[in-house]
């Protein structure tokens, strides 16, 4: 399994993951990939004025690709389940003063061993890295998109 | 529009295969990530999620307070 952050979950919806997936299928965890969604919804609110640019460019999504994007093939995009690690996202986050949202991502990749990808180093969580030393993650891995 | 309702095309024989996004929605969501407001966006929702947090916390502990506030008969 790869776990990844939502630029790279994005990055495999559009078919332009840039990695090859032999190590198993792209994933994210729940609350990585509602902020991805609640961005989407964000620039699509006519209230929110200030982002025009992006508002254009998403507003060119079609309905279907919009609902395509909340329930994602599973084949390009998987979702993992969370009940399986959710004490441990818990602990993690009092532990280590995560944000929920890095110990839910830290807490999966120590449930299925499979490192966590991110598109750039300033996606990163603080703190997170400090999982590699005293909870043996399996591996934070920076790679950048083409 | 509820989960339930989403307008998802039927899976073929068992897979997803009829979900996959269409060539244009692909090269939106590429623009998307290459327009460099992506993460810009994801922070922004952070942000407004905490002020939406701390609105609430706020509320909460001011009724509480209310709450304890001795009777005044």
């Amino acid at each position: 399994m790869i776990i990844c952050d939502e630029y790279l979950a994005l990055a495999a919806l559009s078919e332009n993951f840039p990695i090859s997936t032999a190590a198993g299928p792209v994933a994210i965890t729940p609350a990585a990939w509602s902020r991805a969604l609640r961005s989407r919804h964000r620039v699509e609110d006519p209230r929110q004025v200030a982002i025009g640019r992006l508002s254009k460019l998403i507003n060119r999504l079609s309905p279907d690709g919009c609902a395509k994007l909340a329930m994602p093939d599973p084949s390009l995009l998987e979702i993992v389940d969370p009940l399986p690690f959710l004490d441990t996202a818990a602990r993690l986050a009092v532990s280590y003063r995560l944000s929920y949202m890095a110990a839910e991502m830290a807490a999966a990749a120590l449930f299925h061993r499979a490192p966590l990808h991110f598109a750039s180093e300033l996606n990163v969580p603080p703190g997170i890295r400090d999982l590699l030393q005293y909870e043996n993650l399996p591996g934070i891995h920076i790679i950048a998109p083409a | 529009m509820t989960d339930a309702a989403l307008p998802l095309e039927p899976a073929e024989a068992g897979s997803f295969a009829g979900a996959r996004l269409t060539e244009n929605d692909r090269k939106v969501i590429w623009e998307w990530l290459k327009s460099g407001e992506f993460e810009k966006a994801l922070l922004q929702v952070e942000i407004e999620d905490l002020e939406i947090q701390r609105r609430d916390l706020e509320c909460k502990l001011r009724a509480r307070d209310e709450a304890r506030l001795p009777s005044t008969e």
